[in-house]
Parts: C-alpha cells; structure tokens; sequence
C-alpha cells in the first residue's frame, strides 16, 4: 500500500527504541557471546584485521580447530595439538609471515525469479591474504578471482582488472602498510574494510549493504587506527576513496568508525558513524550526495551457546527523507561447530524527494527473516545454508561450501 | 557483695567465658565454594578460568585457604594443559593464602565488611606477602566472603604463557567466594 509522504520522526524512533530495550533486557546476561564464551572480547588475536575477518593468525587457526569446528569421537589423551600451519597444516610460514585464504561457491534457489530458479556459481569467493610483519610494521594484501554477472554491484569495485561483463577478474579487497604503535594501537594505510557497525559474514545483509559497509566489495582506501583493549575496541578511518574506481566523482570520501564498550566476556556494546560526500553517487548516479549512516550495536550472551548480535543505523542522504536499517540475529551453537541462527532485518532507505509515493524499503519498511544452518564441519571447511524471507522477494534458498585456509 | 554486684559478676564471668569460648572456636568451609582467574592478553584476549575444591581451614589462630590447581579450567584443554605445564602443577598442585584470622574483621551478625589483609601465598613452590581485598558478611556462625587479589606471577618463578606469539600479562586476577562457619 502507498502512502504520502510524511514525518520521518516516528519511523526512526521506534526502531531506536526498541534497540534501548534489548540493550536494557540485556544487561544481566550470564553467559559468553558466541567467541566470546571463550574470552575473546575482539578479533585481532586470531585475525591480522584489528577489527576481525579475513587473514588468520596461526592462534586463530588453531582456535577455530579447537572451538569453532565440530568433533567427532572423544579426543585421545595423546592427541597432538592442532597445527597452526596453513593448508590443513601441511606448511608453518614463518613467524613475521601470515597466509591464509577462502574459498566459497553458492547455490541459489530462487522460485520466484523466472529464468533463474536455480543457479550455480562455482566460484563466488576465491582469494589469498597475506602479511609481512617487519618489526612495528606490517604490509598486507589480499588477492582474488571474481566472476560476477554483466552489471552485478558485487565484486565490481573490488576489480583490480577492467573487465565489466561475465568475464573472469582481478580483485584486491584489501591492501595496507601499518604501524603498530602498541599491542593496542594500530595505524595502517590502504584499501581496507570500513570499521562500521558489527562485523558479520552476511554481506548481503541490509545493514551491510544500506550502510556501504560490507567485506564483499565495498572497501574504501584511506587511513585508520585501531585501538583494541581489555574494555574498550575501537577504529577510525578517513576515507579518501575507493581509487580502484574511476573517475574521481565517482569517489565517496569522509569518515567511518565505530567505538565498542566491552562490559565483560559476554556484552558489548557499540557505536558506529559513518559519513560520505561523493560527487556522484556510484550506485544511483544521484549528484552531489552526502549519506550518513549512525547508529548502534550489540553482542550479548544470555545463556550458554546461544548469542545475540543487533544492530540498528539511521540513514540519511542527501534528496531524501531519512531512513533505518537494522537486524538482530540469534546464535544458537547446537553442538559445538553447528549454528542455528535466526535473523530478523528492516529497511526504509527513505524516500526520495523526487519520488511522489512511497514504494517497499523507500518510506515504508522491508522486512526480512532468515533461517541459517551453520556447519562447521571439519578442520577449516564449512557448509552454510540460508532460507531468506523479505517483503521484496518471498523465498531464496542459498547454500555455501567454504574453505579456508 | 549486693545482689546487683553479684549479677555483674556472673555476666563478666559468663562473658569471659563466652569470649574464651569464641576464641577457641576455629573456621572451616561451609557449602559450595567458587575460585576463579582472569589473565589478559594482547588485543583484548582475556582468559577467564576456574577452579574447584578451595578448601579453608584454620589451626592456630592462621585462617587456611587452599585452592587445588590440578583441575583447572579455561574452556580450551588445550589452554588448559599449557597452563597446568606452566604452573608445574605435578610438581606443585595446590596454592595456598593462610591468614591470620587477627588480621580479618569478622562483622557483627547480619551485618557487612569490606577490608583488606596481608597474607603469605603460597603458588609454584614460593612463598610472598599477598595483599588482597575481602568482604565478609555474617549471618548466624556462618561468614559469606568474597576475596580478590591480583598476582604477579612472575614474582612466583612462573614462566608467563605464550602460544603462538600469544602471551599473557604476569597480573593475573582471582576471585574466590565461599563460605566459613565458626564451628
């Protein structure tokens, strides 16, 4: 149903609201939020990206084999501990060096799109990450293979090679010089991820793509510093552009940070604000466009093997009404390297001021469910499937093999 | 000696013999018992592990607790055997604080205290001073108390624990609760 145009005010309060209300609900939680049950209250201890993803550290591999994948049998007492070496053990880079890597094909199933009921892409996500550790510094990268469809958003401004049609191309998601000041502080330089909001695997989840702040492709190069300590995550980027994207108008430049109170090993509680003025907008062609995205976050644990992630951002842009995005998902670890998991999401982009009547996700909200089976099934494999659900597109059905290294 | 005379005389002595009483009767755990640490890492790790079994005692007017190490628990076994390893734990399976009960403020029945003491811990075969903070609650015979200190464990001949490049801080934070009964 279409209404008219209207206050905004109302939309963006109650989703705020509510949000306060699981914050309050959530602060006698007892138990550890997912990774968090285990005392890891950020990310940099297994991963080189201080903020979390991607490239592992060897304590990070041997973590995810000690905790995040599944078992089988009792453990003999004379198990020898897991390797920290990549390729399921097989190589020990040296100390200074880090190398790692992933690999994802998809399944879709999509009833409702005539012509594209079901499709296959063999290789959604084929890259290598390393880095050098020289002392404070530390160079890093990432290199990959991406094959996407003529006129896909995905993978496009990750392309290091030109290609804009179905063919295969270069993409580099990642690449910095750094300087570690401390075991806290971190400076680095470089195309790296937007340190926004919670850092989740689901890049097509609303609250990544509303916000332009996925790891699929919407990396940006600029300068950021990390902070990580016992109570307190922090990271803050300027952004001078995404320069794998051309021309420069083209370019979204300003800030994105995030500030996380850690309350104890099973709450956390953040910020996240994220500014842009791009010349034109890359997506919408729309000129001169400043979107701002600010909003909150929260990891929490109520009981044992079950956590909770949310998050909730208004949006604004320039020619439009204001708008919100949010998600709240519940982590249900079944049997240790099995996740049950249920998300909820909301979205109103917010009408344009060109636009007469509002349409689903612009003045009025998108909703979206989804249903996921996570199975961490073996050392550095997982197969990941989702039922998705949203106003928009009734029934997708996706399935993921995924390996790391 | 008047009749009022008498009455103070007998309550003197009575209470004397109270005091006398009280003072030889000796503490000991009563109910469950909780023990747990905490050692911080680099980037935000933190370990939060637990043991089981503190017992407290008390002979000679030194108030005993002893915390069995050998089954210590992080959530990891992994981490768990590294730890072990790096207490020697074979070689030296229980940490012990003895107190003596002079230095500790017992409150009043139904009444609070929060204070601190000094007292000898022993860990890894070392023997040093220990300050720590306590809080005491009575009810009945009963003595519901909480004790926190913080440990250097290098000042213990501990190794600090590193895995993979990973280390710990030497200052470790533990927590006991647990209950003592005047018995």
């Amino acid at each position: 149903m279409k209404k008219e145009r209207k206050s905004r005010g109302l939309s963006l309060v109650l989703p705020l609201a509510a949000f306060l209300f699981v914050l309050g609900f959530s602060q006698n939680a007892h138990a550890y939020a997912w990774m968090l049950q285990h005392g890891y209250t950020a990310c940099s201890t297994c991963h080189a990206d201080p903020s979390g993803g991607e490239l592992l550290t060897p304590y990070g591999r041997v973590t995810s084999d000690l905790i995040l994948r599944m078992h089988y049998g009792a453990p003999a007492k004379d198990d020898p501990p897991p390797s920290p070496g990549v390729f399921w053990g097989a190589w020990e880079p040296p100390e200074p060096l880090l190398v790692s890597g992933s690999y994802r094909n998809l399944y879709v199933i999509r009833p409702n799109q005539p012509g594209h009921e079901v499709a296959f892409v063999p290789v959604m996500q084929a890259d290598l990450y390393g880095q050098l550790r020289l002392g404070k510094f530390r160079l890093g990268g990432s290199l990959g293979l991406s094959k996407v469809t003529a006129g896909s958003a995905n993978a496009r401004a990750a392309q290091v090679t030109a290609g804009q049609g179905n063919e295969l191309n270069l993409i580099a998601r990642n690449y910095y010089a750094g300087y570690e000041f401390s075991s806290e502080f971190l400076l680095r330089a470089g195309r790296l991820n937007l340190p926004f909001g919670v850092r989740i695997p689901e890049h097509t989840a609303w609250v990544r793509e509303a916000t332009r702040t996925d790891r699929e492709s919407d990396q940006q190069h600029g300068l950021a510093l990390a902070y990580v300590g016992e109570h307190m995550r922090a990271e803050f980027m300027g952004i001078g552009g995404n320069f794998q994207l051309g021309p420069d108008q083209f370019r979204e430049r300003g800030y994105s940070a995030y500030v996380e109170g850690i309350a104890n090993s099973h709450l956390a509680a953040g910020i996240s604000s994220k500014v842009t003025f791009a010349e034109v907008d890359r997506l919408t062609y729309e000129a001169n466009t400043l979107r701002q995205a600010h909003g909150l976050t929260l990891r929490a644990a109520p009981f044992d093997n079950l956590s909770l992630l949310a998050e909730v951002d208004a949006l604004f842009r320039t020619n439009a009404d204001a708008g919100y995005v949010g998600f709240a998902q519940v982590n249900y670890e079944a049997i240790q390297g099995l996740h049950v998991l249920v998300t909820g999401e909301i979205l109103d982009q917010g009408l344009a001021q060109s636009a007469l009547v509002t349409s689903t996700g612009y003045g009025e909200p998108n909703l979206g469910g989804w249903l996921s089976l996570d199975w961490f099934f073996f050392k550095q494999l997982e197969f990941r499937t989702d039922l998705i659900t949203r106003t928009t597109d009734k029934f997708t059905l996706i399935g993921q093999l995924h390996f790391y290294l | 000696m008047s009749l009022n005379s008498k009455t103070r005389f007998v309550a003197i002595v009575l209470g004397g013999l109270g005091i006398a009483l009280s003072a030889q009767a000796a503490l000991s755990s009563a109910g469950p018992s909780t023990f747990e640490f905490r050692a911080i890492g680099p980037a935000g790790l933190t370990i939060n592990g637990e043991g089981s079994g503190l017992v407290a005692t008390e002979a000679g007017g030194i108030v005993t607790l002893v915390a069995p190490l050998t089954e210590l628990k992080t959530g990891i076994s992994l981490r768990d055997d590294h730890l072990k390893k790096a207490l020697e734990v074979t070689a030296h399976p229980k940490a012990t604080l003895a107190v003596e009960r002079s230095k500790l403020t017992f409150p009043a029945d139904n009444k609070e205290f929060d204070g601190s003491a000094v007292g000898q811990l022993t860990l890894h075969g070392v023997t040093k001073p220990t300050k720590f903070t306590y809080k005491v609650k009575r009810t009945g015979s009963d003595y519901h108390l909480q004790a926190r200190l913080e440990i250097d464990i290098t000042q213990f001949n501990i190794e600090v624990p590193c895995y993979l490049g990973v280390c710990v801080d030497k200052n470790v934070k533990v927590k006991t609760g647990f209950k003592l009964r005047d018995n």
